[in-house]
């Protein structure tokens, strides 16, 4: 594992934005942390880096805890986040010729490749790039020395997505020798191409798995009965978004084998018509997730 | 790394840097040259001073704060945002290039315009070399670190001015409450001023440390922020206390003897007092020629008067082998007059009351004594002379004239006051005698000057940790002194309610006068009487100083307050000529002619007066009609060398053929006797050549 956390905590004052956390990021994986906006995603992620203390619970990266990550680290771990602050006053290549130094592992062929693909002004202040252009300058200062673990946190935000599609092209590209771990709140940015996803909601990680094993568990299913549908006495946990219109009952079973659907489907229902097993995009896991915690209510 | 680090702030800051460091020079420049720039170019030098001593330092320190706090907010440590967070930026690395940028590019051109300036003012290196380090050191210490840790804690200029003020107000309020409840003693330039200096500094390096760890490593700003609001607004308190009980302490334990006088007109005193003792009486102040020293001593016998003059003072150490090339024996009376203040309270004090005897040391005296911890020895020299207040008479300070090389006037509430600076000094005169006549050139002009601050290139921090005038300070730029002269001795008499300082009648000598702060009615010194005139006792006399007999038993007295007086054998009192209180020296009918506190006085056979104008260093005479003229003057101007020139003329007679001898002190103090023909004739009868 090249990140894990246990039971991270983080207390701002009266709020509590993580609440036991744990996260196991496997080398090699393109991690995706997915979460509502405000969920923690960004305040794990500056636990990690040794940018916030946690209140309770530890964190490793690269073997290290995080809160004794050192320069040594740091050499292999890149970090790109929509909020970061660079010098704005220095020229994109003054800030690249500042960097060099610091890494023992930098490509230069590696960073002029970069510059020429994204197009980068070098000669240009910082301060004076467009959105886009910065967090694209932001990849370069980034993998320029072959991290071995990239933090993104929320890269695409507002990019359009011609710029989101050149970026990920190019991280795919250097996927092979580095694990990415990124955050968003957006599945539809990172869908195609994560290994790994970790939902995270209200502070707490809901589940975290490899892709297609939450593909696997996770089957949206429609029971037709033969006269009109009527809601479970006792819904199951695992059924999310339940359902009723007409005679058809559907919902979203998170905790899918056949066995145990149609156990609880036999012990619950009589008269069915018909049922319909259908795997779910992850997107609809997702939006089934949120909607199912909204009607939850928000946890205090 | 570090060196990459501080390129890279270089290349950020170097617009910022340049045009701190080109405040520096320019106000060095200033400082050093200033003098001689034309007239036309720098207006009146009064404005001058106001830049170069007032604004230019303030601007040259502030962004020597703002350029230290921009350095260390290239590399922001509040805050989860910054890339170079997450970089594999050592720290140490990163503070030690910080502290680089500091001492480079913040304190260098700060050092080299000292430099420059002690260059320009053709001083030893070596003292040059020393007081400019140790001026960058203080800065260093007192102002870039207090900027550094500032700088650590805020992220924007705009926040680190906010805390700094802040702390700044914190400090101060606690200062004033401190200063209000007598925690902090008046320490002067002493040993003790020192003290509380060196743990300021003692106290930053601390503070630099905390928050080192707290917040470079540890980087929990809001800690540092509490700490160091609590550090701010408690480190007066810090310094104060203990500085101010170990003061108090040692006065205790070390109180020494107190010497009794016995003021007796024309008599001497022997009285021998260590420069610890003048410590411990809390007045001692050192100045580029002379120090003053007030000792206490209790009076024997009933003092006559509230103040009196010490005409002369010998003064040699004691206590220790002396070589002989450095016997030190002095007899300066330019600087060597000595007040005896007896205490506040109205009337005569009584015997066994304690005064304070307030003396000039020549500085060669005070070093070598100090250097080497031996008592000083003074012989006083007691006259009849005694001052009475003045109200509007302010302040002064030592030296000579020629440092304050431009002045301006201006008018104030007190006469005109002529604000003058030079390279080494800035001040403020007053000008209290003759309107007339302008300041720097004409010598015999009475000036009270106010110095504000001095900046020679005296003895560095290490160098005299016992009485050291701190002088290469924070507070300004190249004058930089901790603890402005006239301010101490304010303090120093501040019990007494009154302003100790010197004062020069003229271009030559020194010598100090006291005066009431709050008017004579409240203070211990009583308004002398004004001339009136009248018959018996309905008529006053001010300050007699001299007096003679015509043939037919009238008698004429000089006034010091520059009137003569007539006395008919029936006693009636008119005044011949001049205007009392009126300085001046114009000629005419009675009435309207001036004086300048003449002290001879003598009548010929012919009824024509002569008066020893000795401020305006004239010799005037008065025809029986009450017409004023001038019969002989004095002069400075170098083509009448082969004229002798009148310096103080005082006591003189005159002979049936009208010649008048005259007695004139020059300003070493040797009495030459001259002799004015009738035709205004001036020669040497007996006496040293003066030059």
């Amino acid at each position: 594992m090249i990140i894990q956390s246990e039971s991270l905590n983080k207390s701002f004052r009266w709020h509590a934005a993580l609440r036991g956390v744990s996260l196991a990021v496997p080398e090699g994986s393109i991690y995706a942390l997915i979460g509502e906006n405000g969920a923690g995603k960004t305040t794990t992620i500056k636990m990690l880096l040794n940018l916030l203390t946690p209140t309770s619970g530890r964190a490793e990266v690269l073997g290290v805890d995080s809160r004794r990550l050192a320069p040594p680290e740091y050499a292999q771990i890149g970090y790109v986040s929509e909020n970061q602050v660079l010098p704005r006053r220095l020229t994109l290549s003054a800030y690249l010729g500042y960097l060099r130094p610091f890494y023992p592992t930098w490509d230069s062929s590696l960073e002029r490749e970069l510059i020429t693909e994204f197009q980068l002004p070098v000669d240009t202040k910082i301060r004076d790039l467009s959105h886009g252009t910065r967090m694209k300058a932001s990849l370069a200062c980034a993998l320029c020395y072959r991290p071995k673990l990239l933090v993104l946190d929320e890269p695409f935000s507002g990019l359009d997505p011609l710029v989101r599609d050149e970026l990920m092209e190019r991280l795919l590209q250097q996927a092979e020798d580095m694990t990415v771990f990124l955050s968003s709140h957006e599945l539809d940015e990172i869908e195609g191409s994560t290994t790994h996803v970790g939902y995270l909601e209200h502070g707490r990680m809901l589940f975290q798995e490899s892709k297609s094993d939450l593909a696997a568990r996770v089957r949206e299913v429609r029971i037709t009965f033969l006269d009109d549908a009527r809601p479970p006495s006792a819904k199951p946990e695992n059924w999310l978004n339940l359902t009723v219109s007409g005679s058809v009952l559907s919902f979203v079973d998170v905790g899918y084998s056949p066995q145990a659907l149609q156990a609880t489907v036999s012990s619950l229902f009589t008269g069915i018509r018909e049922i319909e097993i259908q795997p779910v995009a992850l997107r609809s896991i997702f939006t089934a997730l949120a909607r199912s915690s909204q009607s939850r209510g928000m946890p205090t | 790394m570090i060196w990459h680090i501080f390129k890279k702030d270089l290349r950020l800051l170097w617009p910022m840097a340049a045009i701190v460091a080109a405040v520096h020079l320019l106000n060095a420049s200033l400082l050093a040259f200033g003098s001689k720039f034309p007239r036309f170019f720098m207006g009146p030098m009064s404005d001058y001073a106001w830049v170069s001593n007032g604004v230019l330092p303030a601007i040259s320190l502030l962004g020597l704060s703002i350029l230290v706090i921009a350095v260390i907010q290239q590399e922001p440590l509040p805050g989860t945002t910054q890339d170079w967070l997450t970089r594999p930026v050592p720290r140490n690395q990163l503070l030690g290039a910080k502290l680089l940028f500091v001492l480079l590019v913040g304190l260098g051109p700060i050092l080299f315009a000292d430099l420059l300036m002690g260059s320009a003012e053709h001083l030893r290196a070596i003292d040059v070399v020393e007081a400019s380090l140790t001026r960058s050191a203080v800065l260093f210490c007192l102002v870039a670190l207090p900027a550094v840790i500032v700088g650590a804690v805020t992220r924007s200029l705009t926040g680190a001015l906010l805390f700094a003020l802040v702390i700044v107000v914190a400090w101060v309020v606690e200062s004033i409450v401190l200063a209000a409840s007598t925690l902090q003693p008046t320490l002067l330039n002493s040993g003790f001023a020192w003290t509380a200096l060196l743990m300021l500094i003692v106290l930053n390096l601390i503070a630099l440390t905390v928050m080192w760890f707290l917040q470079l490593r540890w980087r929990s700003t809001n800690r540092v922020r509490w700490i160091l609001t609590a550090y701010g607004c408690l480190a007066p308190a810090l310094v104060w206390l203990p500085v101010g009980t170990g003061f108090r302490i040692q006065q205790t334990v070390a109180r020494p003897a107190v010497p009794t006088i016995s003021p007796e007109l024309d008599s001497s005193q022997p009285i021998t007092f260590s420069l610890g003792q003048a410590l411990m009486s809390g007045a001692l102040r050192v100045h580029p020629t002379f120090a003053t020293v007030a000792v206490p001593v209790i009076l024997s016998k009933p003092a006559e008067t509230e103040i009196w003059q010490i005409d002369h003072v010998h003064f040699h150490t004691v206590g220790g082998a002396l070589d002989q090339d450095q016997d030190q024996d002095q007899d300066q009376p330019a600087t060597s007059f000595a007040y005896l203040y007896p205490g506040r309270r109205q009337g005569s004090p009584p015997a066994g009351s304690a005064g304070r005897l307030v003396m000039s040391v020549p500085i060669g005296l005070f070093e070598s004594a100090r250097d080497r911890h031996l008592a000083i020895e003074a012989t006083l020299f007691l006259t009849t002379f005694r001052l009475s207040a003045k109200k509007s008479m302010l302040a002064l300070h030592d030296g000579t004239l020629d440092e304050f090389s431009r002045c301006r006037e201006r008018r104030s509430r007190f006469g005109g006051v002529t604000e003058c600076v030079s390279t080494r000094a800035v001040g403020t005169c007053m000008k209290t005698e003759d309107p007339s006549r302008s300041a720097p050139t004409v010598p015999f002009n009475a000036f009270m000057c106010r110095q504000t601050s001095y900046a020679p290139w005296p003895l560095p921090l290490w160098r005299d940790p016992y009485y050291s005038t701190i002088v290469g300070g924070p507070f300004s730029m190249g004058n930089v002194q901790l603890d402005v002269e006239s301010t101490s001795a304010e303090r120093a008499m501040a019990s007494e309610n009154r302003i100790v300082s010197n004062y020069v009648p003229d271009a030559h000598f020194t010598r100090s006068i006291v005066f009431s702060l709050d008017g004579a009615a409240e203070g211990p010194l009583q308004e002398r009487d004004k001339p009136v005139d009248g018959v018996g006792a309905a008529a006053r006399f001010s300050a007699p100083t001299a007096m003679a007999m015509d043939r037919h038993g009238n008698l004429y007295i000089a006034e010091f307050d520059s009137v003569i007086r007539k006395v008919t054998p029936a006693g009636e009192v008119t005044t011949l000529a001049g205007l009392a209180g009126q300085n001046g020296r114009d000629d005419g009918p009675g009435a309207d002619a001036r004086f300048n506190q003449p002290r001879g006085i003598a009548v010929d056979a012919a009824d024509n007066v002569y008066v020893a104008d000795t401020g305006n260093q004239l010799i005037r005479k008065i025809t029986p009609s009450g017409i004023v003229s001038t019969v002989a003057a004095g002069t400075e101007s170098a083509a009448a060398k082969d004229r002798v020139a009148l310096r103080q003329p005082a006591d003189m007679v005159s002979a049936s053929d009208g010649t008048i001898y005259v007695m004139d002190h020059n300003d070493a103090h040797k009495a030459v006797l001259l002799k004015i023909s009738p035709n205004g004739a001036v020669s040497k009868i007996a006496g040293p050549d003066t030059e």
